[in-house]
């Protein structure tokens, strides 16, 4: 599979990090979707399953860990790899037991998100 | 001493008040059997009846034949005026007037009171007062000639005393350098020039003696104004000047004395009150006690000897210029007549100021304590009102480092997207063909991120800064927004929402922009708290803002939590009382006490049904 079949969603409150990690995505040649909250997200995967997802662990109404378990109840899975700019104690055990893949703290290297998809999607 | 002189001066006024009221119950003229028990005393005055030194005289005069007369004395006064009113038409009036008046009334003595009231009997004499006795008082050996006394003339003359009244200046000014002797141009002037230095010579009780004339009267002014405050000047008389300019002593000695450096003296009771501190001098009173004297003698036919008498002077001085030159009163001979002297007051009310004093200064420490306690209220505020600045500081900092990760991802989201749209641009620039148009907006995407992670850090250092205690202008709901923006991230990981209603645009308040976005912080946080156990769509705060009718202005925050029991309300203010496992539990308590600083109160609402509302009420501003 080429970088430009892979469907990259990115999910993200903050309107103006979630188009920059579109951006991002697109120029490491991934194919990115955004979606601006985790119910969109959740409910987007009955059309549509990505090949992985950037999902922001902090968000209103469903959080990224609420995305986490709904994806896991509901036999949806997609690689997930967590993205937070609050890094607390617990909080990377939490998502990765959740079903996460990776865990990675925002801001975000270009480097290392072009690393977690691609070892997110090898699989 | 002094006092005693100031009491005779008062005795003298209560006498002339009861003269006042006496006089209309006492006969004009007495009556009958009475008439030959009664002795006339008629007094010739010279000069007009107000002037001061003829109503002291006439006084002296009354008191003196009230007091232990033998026979009873019927005083008769007359005013000739004749300084101010000189013409020979009315001298003629007045000696017929007098005559037709005393010649049903045979007068025992008539006493003249200066030179001209002398003269003008002597020459009437023969009209008026037939054989009477004449008693000359106010007069000097130049005005009466012991040599050709006429008959049944008699005088107390008034003696001018160089040498005692130096005595007296020596003693006030014990450490004088230099005595001044001071005489005008006129022949008058220049006998008494050759009088003093007759008495005093080129030196007295081993001080320096100079003799100052011969000068215009500028020249004098000048010439006193240039001595050393340690001189004595005496002034003798100015008659004349150097430029035959003419001068009534007394106006010219007002003008030296009062250009002088130096403490002036003079012999004339006259220049009392012209800026002299004083001199040996014979005093009215004296004048006419002496007058009284040898009238009461002449009556009961035992005066002989000597017609001429010398009157005694006495110690004399101006109370004001003792001030003026700053000379100890203790210094005074122990019968000195102090004049104009403002104690008599003192004397007078002296219960009624004690009394005065006494109201003044229970009400003057009454006063005092109360400025005591004031100061003392104000300095305890100004700690309180620091130490509060501190402690909320304090509370704030540290809720502020309880809050840092969500500060953290706040500063983050705006940094990802900045990082991923550079990274995202170099890699556009590096394709053969780039996209312009899409690397503009990542560059603009960049730059509105900076500002919104430098407006963050301007948000979190404002909170962060200590401040002032005072109050500044300010907008009520941009301590809400900028609170709140603050919390985003805190809010969004409790999953719980916000509503800020705004019922104006800006809410005008005087306030301190971080202590009121501490209490927004504080209430915000509190209410997140009371609904951490709720379900996550539960989880709601609604902040309203608005101005009450009266002006004053509000700020309320509600939740849907549990609520708070009425019991527990007031101690929630309370310090260290917390339903909270961590933090101090000083939240609410320092709040109440910010919105008291800023004239306000920070109140539960009674009414809120579900949950809480608490309400923060500051004053309307301008009034």
């Amino acid at each position: 599979m080429s970088p430009k079949e892979i469907v990259v969603a990115i999910v993200d409150d903050d309107e103006s990090v979630r188009r920059a990690l579109q951006r991002m995505v697109l120029s490491l040649s991934f194919d990115p979707v955004g979606f601006q909250s985790g119910d969109d997200f959740v409910a987007s995967l009955d059309r549509r399953m990505p090949d992985c997802v950037l999902l922001d662990v902090h968000m209103p109404g469903l959080s990224g860990l609420g995305v986490l378990r709904k994806m896991t109840a509901g036999r949806r899975h997609v690689p997930a790899i967590a993205i937070t700019g609050f890094d607390q104690p617990g909080l990377r055990e939490k998502c990765l037991d959740a079903g996460a893949v990776a865990y990675l703290i925002k801001p975000l290297d270009s480097s290392e998100v072009a690393n977690a998809i691609e070892n997110a999607t090898a699989a | 001493m002094v006092n005693f002189v100031a009491n005779r001066g008062l005795a003298v006024r209560i006498f002339l008040l009861a003269q006042l009221f006496l006089y209309p119950l006492s006969p004009a003229l007495p009556q009958g059997d009475e008439r030959s028990q009664v002795a006339r005393v008629l007094i010739v005055s010279e000069n007009e009846s107000t002037l001061n030194a003829i109503a002291e005289i006439r006084t002296a005069l009354q008191r003196e034949f009230e007091g232990g007369a033998p026979t009873s004395v019927e005083l008769y006064t007359e005013y000739l005026d004749t300084v101010r009113f000189p013409g020979s038409d009315l001298r003629d009036r007045l000696v017929e007037m007098m005559t037709s008046k005393y010649a049903d009334a045979p007068l025992d003595v008539v006493i003249t009171i200066g030179p001209g009231a002398f003269r003008f009997i002597l020459e009437n004499r023969e009209a008026i007062a037939p054989d009477v006795a004449i008693v000359a008082g106010a007069i000097t050996e130049a005005s009466i000639d012991p040599a050709s006394l006429q008959e049944n003339v008699w005088g107390i003359i008034s003696h001018f005393d160089v040498p005692k009244t130096l005595d007296l200046a020596l003693r006030l000014q014990p450490d004088a350098s230099r005595i001044v002797v001071l005489s005008g141009s006129s022949d008058f002037d220049r006998s008494w020039r050759e009088s003093a230095r007759r008495d005093l010579a080129q030196s007295y009780h081993g001080v320096e003696v100079k003799y100052l004339s011969g000068l215009t009267l500028d020249g004098f002014k000048e010439a006193a104004a240039a001595l050393p405050p340690t001189a004595i000047l005496l002034v003798l008389t100015v008659f004349e000047d150097a430029d035959g300019r003419a001068f009534i002593p007394k106006d010219a000695t007002t003008q030296i004395a009062s250009a002088s450096a130096a403490p002036a003296y003079g012999v004339y009771s006259s220049y009392i009150g012209t800026g002299i501190v004083g001199g040996f001098i014979e005093t009215f009173d004296g004048i006419g006690v002496d007058l009284a004297l040898m009238a009461k003698r002449i009556i009961s036919g035992s005066l002989s000897g000597e017609r001429l008498r010398t009157s005694p002077g006495r110690p004399t001085v101006d109370w004001r210029q003792l001030a003026r030159w700053e000379i100890h009163e203790a210094l005074l001979p122990t019968d000195t007549l102090v004049l104009h002297h403002d104690a008599s007051i003192w004397d007078r009310y002296r219960l009624q100021i004690l009394a005065i004093l006494a109201i003044l200064m229970l009400q003057s420490g009454t006063i005092a304590a109360l400025i005591v306690l004031d100061r003392r209220k104000r300095r305890i505020e100004k700690e309180l009102a620091l130490e509060r600045l501190e402690l909320a500081h304090l509370s704030r900092t540290t809720q502020l480092g309880e809050l840092s990760g969500s500060f953290a991802h706040e500063l983050n989201q705006p940094l990802t997207s900045i990082l991923a749209n550079a990274e995202a641009g170099i890699r556009l620039i590096d394709r053969e063909e780039p996209d312009i148009p899409e690397i503009r907006n990542i560059l603009e995407d960049i730059a509105s991120s900076d500002r919104r992670a430098a407006g963050v850090i301007k948000q979190l250092r404002q909170m962060m800064l200590k401040g002032e205690v005072t109050l500044e202008p300010m907008d009520l709901n941009e301590a809400v927004s900028a609170t709140l923006a603050l919390l985003r991230g805190e809010l969004v990981e409790r999953q719980t929402k916000v509503s800020f209603i705004r019922n104006s645009e800006v809410l005008p308040v005087k306030g301190n922009m971080a202590q009121l976005q501490q209490i927004v912080l504080n209430l915000t946080m509190n209410a997140a708290d009371a609904m951490a156990d709720l379900p996550a769509s539960n989880r709601r705060i609604q902040i309203e803002t608005y101005a009450r009718e009266d002006g004053t202005r509000t700020l309320s925050v509600s939740d849907r939590g549990s609520g708070v029991s009425p019991e527990l309300r007031e101690a929630a203010f309370q310090p260290f009382v917390s339903g909270k496992t961590n933090g101090m539990g000083l939240g609410l308590a320092i709040c109440r006490s910010i919105a008291g600083a800023h004239g306000g109160t920070l109140e539960f609402d009674e009414k809120a049904g579900e949950g809480t509302r608490i309400i923060l009420t500051l004053p309307a501003i301008g009034g």
